[in-house]
């Protein structure tokens, strides 16, 4: 029997080493997992869900696309320029590059897609992307009905202006491309609506063939794709038990899925599956309410995070999936930086230390006090994650050791939500997900609404203002260094770890990035026009 | 009384189930006795590990003490299920005895709500409730038994129906019973066995129900243990595979108390409906 | 007969689904956390965005206001437009959903009466055999299994150890429709799904049987010289299955809900995983739409066992 398998592996390695040296090959389905099931929004201005958007971006493509660095590159925009003052972007698109329906793509498209999301009666989300663009605001309140900010030079060059600098303007022209000439008839308000939105007709690299709700989405590669015909045949998006997505990845059921940590020595262990793991754009943190007098001083906030054990929070209930943060912009970020960082390693008696000589004392129940304030508080914990349950415990036994009783609360997460909007919380645990371009703005300004700590910091605010406003990603980069100091320094919240993804792919797949950057080994989606599979 | 007694002793399976029965009881009861552990102290370098003699039920991906998580776990699955039983008891025979011995208009609006509740997709409603008012023991409780009362309810009405005709009831009213004495003194007994025996299918059913609850993450919550929540962080496929002792302590318990449970209902209603003596074991 | 379908419907039917609409729109909309509460998570969202978005699905009107809008919309035969981004109309959410939750309880069961009723005989016709404990013993394990947690083990045996059966889901896009697959996919949701009727049927038919064939005609019948098997199955059989059917009626609710939690475990493309997200995400309209289609089904599941039970037996007449 032994001498048998020899010769096979030997012939099956060869056979691939052939199949490899050949180079790309056309044919076959690819099937990429999804545990939740998409919505059935497939337009890439009206998608909040993130499923909807997998889909969006494989049927339209975009001006640029944003490649495994995070750095822009072009897409139907063959390139740009930014004008003299850096508050000009012209984009000069392909020629030729055509709709499914056979329909050229021009900058009338471009337009009609931008103006679409700054028009008084959208229905989306994405206008905070775009207000900044001259006249926006005053479109988007029926004041105009022209935007001057948007302008069609010709059919293949469109300029964007802005009132002042805003450098992560350019990262935001991902977004699909909308054919205008099937929606331009349709009211704003009423595009939701539409029945193309169902079945849309895009410029990628595939064709949307059929959405069977809470089972599949099946696409087909665009034989007359601008930037050459995808080598899969198929593509679908296999919705998946969460239970049972190991058994599927076993049964070969499916060629890709992003798997959670607890099932990361289970895949992994599977013959004919590779695991990548790496870092995503995403953070957690515990976030203190900094309304509350108790948590006004740094030296608690501090002295909490030196309290807390996250190297065991990672290492042993992340099992090692993830990086311990101590500032809001995560390492897979140009704009990261880990100088001057302090990483507030786990020392309970320097925390009980810290506190003591800020004058907390322990009270009748060991419970520390000062000046009629308590260190005794609520976590807020939104339910279903089980290693946020297991983080809170934690948290909750770390802190009695330096005098500090937690008290938790676990809530179901829309209702968790509604406790922090009120801001009726101590402190709560939760996580963000981030932009491509690192502009930390929209959380961390004192003016946002997305401020929850309620942390206000005159600095802090210019630094902000500076770093969007600022073109030069060398000074930009310095901006967002000093800014990380700050916060590290300030800790509004203490940051926990930095999310890291762990993907399964099938080794029948072939041309994905082996060392995949935050964007995963399909570079979010964009490999899959290129990808093919061994027979 | 001792009639039944040797009855219900005579039904091996409910004799067994009765055992057993007190016997979780008991140690849920005890739980502080049987095991030194306590059931929610993390130990996160003893996580994941097979049962061995510190542990003799083994422990959980936090460290903790799967046979302490077992036992308080007991005490609180057990009181969800007695008290939600409890609840729907207690509403059903109110309503129910009132729709019974009142008839006429009261009978049609509390059997009309009846039909309204037991029209509820119960486990849809629990869920949206459960999800909507935080999971919580005691909503987990209010729920179950809020939304089960129609059973008892119907069954103390056909009850009273059944009564309402016979001559101790005519004799109690010539006598000048008031309405009140009549339904609970004088009928209320009569129904006894029949509420027993629905009794004991509630608590087997509340248990379920909690149990699938806690499983979708809407019934007790973390990081009380129930037995429902603790089958619950058994769902992924490693620990259902590799570590089978996180979940078959919860899991089988769940099984027996039920099983128990409805055998002990089975003995009852034998014993207790002398006529259908014949009819089962 | 027609006159007492009118009056269920209309004096018992109508009244109790208003009922029952008042109280859960009237509890979804107390309940805390918002139907824009996801949107939060959107990069760069503006609250502006969010406020509108909060009006145009008329979440500022007060209570009364939105369920006498939302009830106009459903005499009228409109669900409404789902919250969720995708605001596709909650009827087409809960057509497209229906038949795989109707499959999935039908195949339950059906798997309950052909598995149940045979069973309940055997049990009957040995009563106090080795055969009869045993089975009765099952039913009752059958009863106090916790489903969910025996389906999630079936998945292991079946599919992760033995991969003989799919892990769950539907069919494959491309996978060919054949009768095989169906069964392939539909075995593991609707043995769990059955179990507790499968057990439920059996005992309820033990029971029937036995007691019909304590009866005067069948006396007869055997007097007559007929075979035992002859007096079973030919006329005892017929009387013990009437009230069988009255069962039907009162398995309809259970097996709908049992749905929701075997969907979720088997990701079955019912209605089951949609009502979890709607409830998550405060979708009212869907939830409403849901709870509410449920609750006419189980209504017209009571009748139509009536009906049936009026019409087999024919001492039974409505007035």
């Amino acid at each position: 029997m032994k001498k048998l398998l020899l010769p096979v592996v030997v012939f099956c390695l060869l056979f691939s080493a052939v199949a490899a040296a050949q180079g790309p090959v056309q044919g076959g389905t690819f099937r990429y997992a999804l545990t939740t099931n998409p919505r059935g929004m497939f337009n890439p201005i009206l998608n909040t869900e993130v499923y909807d958007g997998y889909i969006n971006s494989v049927v339209y493509d975009g001006l640029i696309y944003i490649d495994e660095n995070l750095e822009p590159q072009p897409k139907i925009a063959k390139s740009w320029e930014f004008s003299e003052d850096g508050l000009a972007l012209t984009f000069y698109l392909h020629q030729g590059v055509k709709f499914h329906d056979g329909v050229e793509l021009t900058a009338k498209d471009v337009a009609y897609t931008y103006k679409t999301i700054l028009h008084p009666e959208y229905t989306g989300v994405r206008y905070g992307d775009f207000s900044m663009l001259v006249g926006a605001e005053d479109y988007h309140n029926g004041l105009a009905d022209q935007v001057p900010g948007i302008k069609v030079v010709d059919d293949y060059t469109i300029t964007f202006t802005t009132s002042e600098p805003f450098a992560p303007l350019l990262s935001q022209f991902t977004y699909g491309i909308l054919p205008s000439h099937l929606l331009a008839h349709i009211p704003v308000g009423e595009l939701e609506l539409a029945d193309f939105n169902r079945h849309p007709i895009g410029s990628g690299p595939f064709k949307f063939v059929e959405f069977l709700t809470d089972q599949h989405v099946l696409l087909e590669a665009n034989e007359d794709y601008f930037f050459g015909r995808p080598n899969i045949d198929t593509l679908v998006f296999q919705r998946v038990a969460e239970d049972a997505l190991p058994i599927y990845i076993r049964q070969g059921r499916v060629d890709y899925a992003e798997i959670s940590p607890e099932n990361y020595l289970e895949v992994s262990s599977i013959p004919g599956i590779d695991v990548y793991v790496y870092e995503a754009l995403s953070y957690n943190y515990i976030c203190f309410n900094m309304r509350q007098p108790r948590f006004a001083d740094p030296v608690v906030r501090q002295a909490i995070t030196y309290g807390f054990d996250r190297e065991t929070y990672v290492e042993v209930l992340r099992e090692g999936f993830g990086i311990v943060a101590n500032a809001p912009i995560p390492m897979a970020s140009w704009a990261f930086t880990s100088e001057g960082i302090n990483e507030y390693p786990y020392d309970p008696e320097l925390a009980a230390q810290m506190l003591a000589e800020a004058g907390w004392k322990p009270g009748a129940d060991g419970v520390l006090e000062k000046e009629g304030m308590r260190l005794e508080f609520e976590l807020l914990v939104p339910e279903g994650t089980r290693v946020n349950e297991q983080m809170a415990l934690l948290f909750q036994q770390n802190m009695e050791e330096i005098g500090i009783k937690v008290n938790l609360v676990f809530m179901e997460f829309s209702a968790a939500v509604d406790r922090v909007d009120a801001r009726q919380f101590d402190t709560f645990t939760m996580g963000w997900s981030l932009s491509v371009d690192p502009d930390p703005y929209g959380i961390w300004h004192s003016t946002s609404p997305w401020n929850d700590p309620g942390f206000y910091n005159e600095r802090s605010d210019e630094l902000l203002e500076l770093g969007r406003r600022e073109t030069d990603p060398a000074k930009r980069k310095e901006i967002y260094a000093e800014w990380q100091r700050l916060i590290n320094h300030e800790l509004p919240t203490m940051f926990l770890s930095y999310g890291v993804t762990i993907a399964a792919v099938s080794e029948r797949v072939q041309g994905i990035d082996t060392e995949p950057g935050p964007l995963g080994p399909l570079v979010s989606l964009d490999k899959l026009a290129q990808i093919w599979l061994l027979q | 009384m001792a009639m039944f007694w040797r009855r219900f002793c005579r039904n091996r399976l409910a004799f067994a189930g009765l055992v057993i029965l007190v016997l979780f009881v008991v140690s849920a009861l005890l739980a502080p006795y049987l095991t030194t552990h306590d059931p929610n102290k993390a130990n996160l370098r003893l996580r994941n590990q097979p049962p061995s003699s510190a542990h003799p039920f083994g422990t959980d991906d936090m460290g903790r003490d799967i046979l302490a998580r077992t036992l308080y776990g007991g005490r609180i699955s057990l009181s969800v299920g007695l008290v939600s039983a409890g609840i729907s008891l207690v509403i059903g025979t109110i309503l129910g005895a009132l729709a019974g011995y009142c008839g006429g208009a009261v009978d049609t609006v509390i059997m009309r709500l009846a039909d309204v509740f037991y029209s509820f997709p119960f486990l849809i409603l629990a869920i949206t409730i459960s999800a909507i008012f935080g999971p919580s023991i005691y909503n987990t409780m209010i729920i179950l038994g809020v939304l089960s009362w129609p059973g008892p309810a119907r069954l103390l009405r056909a009850e009273f129906l059944k009564f309402k005709t016979t001559d101790f009831v005519a004799a109690a009213t010539a006598l000048g019973a008031r309405p009140g004495r009549i339904m609970f003194r004088h009928i209320l007994p009569n129904a006894f066995s029949p509420l027993l025996v629905s009794a004991t299918l509630e608590v087997a059913a509340a248990i379920l129900s909690e149990a699938g609850l806690s499983f979708l993450g809407l019934g007790v919550p973390p990081p009380a243990p129930s037995w429902g929540n603790m089958l619950n962080r058994a769902r992924p496929l490693h620990i259902l595979a590799g570590m089978p002792w996180m979940w078959i302590p919860p899991g089988l318990a769940v099984f027996v108390v039920v099983l128990s449970i409805n055998f002990v209902g089975d003995g009852l209603r034998d014993a207790l409906d002398p006529r259908q003596e014949k009819k089962d074991y | 007969m027609w006159r007492y379908i009118v009056r269920r419907i209309f004096v018992q039917g109508i009244p109790v689904l208003l009922g029952f609409t008042f109280v859960l729109y009237f509890v979804i909309t107390i309940a805390p956390g918002s139907p824009v509460t996801h949107l939060r998570g959107v990069p760069n969202i503006d609250e502006e965005t969010i406020a509108r978005r909060q009006a145009q699905l008329g979440l500022n009107d007060s209570f009364p206001v939105q369920y006498v809008k939302w009830l106009g919309r459903v005499l009228r035969g409109d669900l409404g437009l789902s919250f969720d981004s995708s605001r596709r109309p909650v009827s087409e959410l809960i057509l497209e959903r229906m038949p795989a939750t109707i499959l999935l309880s039908a195949s339950s069961i059906v798997l309950g009466w052909v598995i149940g009723i045979p069973v309940g005989i055997l049990s009957a016709r040995y009563q106090y055999s080795a055969l009869d404990y045993v089975i009765t013993f099952l039913a009752f394990v059958g009863i106090s299994a916790p489903s969910f947690f025996f389906g999630l083990l079936l998945l292991y045996v079946f599919a992760a150890r033995l991969n003989v059966l799919p892990a769950g889901g539907f069919f494959l896009a491309g996978e060919p429709r054949t009768l095989v697959g169906y069964v392939q996919y539909l075995l593991l949701p609707s043995i769990t799904l059955g179990l507790g009727s499968i057990a439920g049927i059996a005992r309820y038919m033990r029971s029937s049987l036995l007691e019909v064939m304590g009866q005067d005609f069948l006396r007869t019948a055997r007097a007559k010289g007929l075979s035992e098997n002859k007096v079973v199955y030919k006329h005892a059989l017929r009387n013990a299955l009437l009230p069988i059917l009255t069962l039907m009626g009162f398995t309809i609710p259970s097996i709908f809900s049992g749905a929701v939690i075997v969907e979720n475990i088997f990701a079955w493309p019912g209605l089951g995983s949609l009502a979890i997200q709607a409830v998550n995400e405060r979708n009212y309209p869907v939830i409403m739409g849901i709870n509410l289609m449920f609750a006419v089904l189980i209504f017209l599941g009571s009748l139509i066992a009536d009906i049936s039970y009026a019409v087999v037996d024919p001492r039974i007449r409505y007035e």
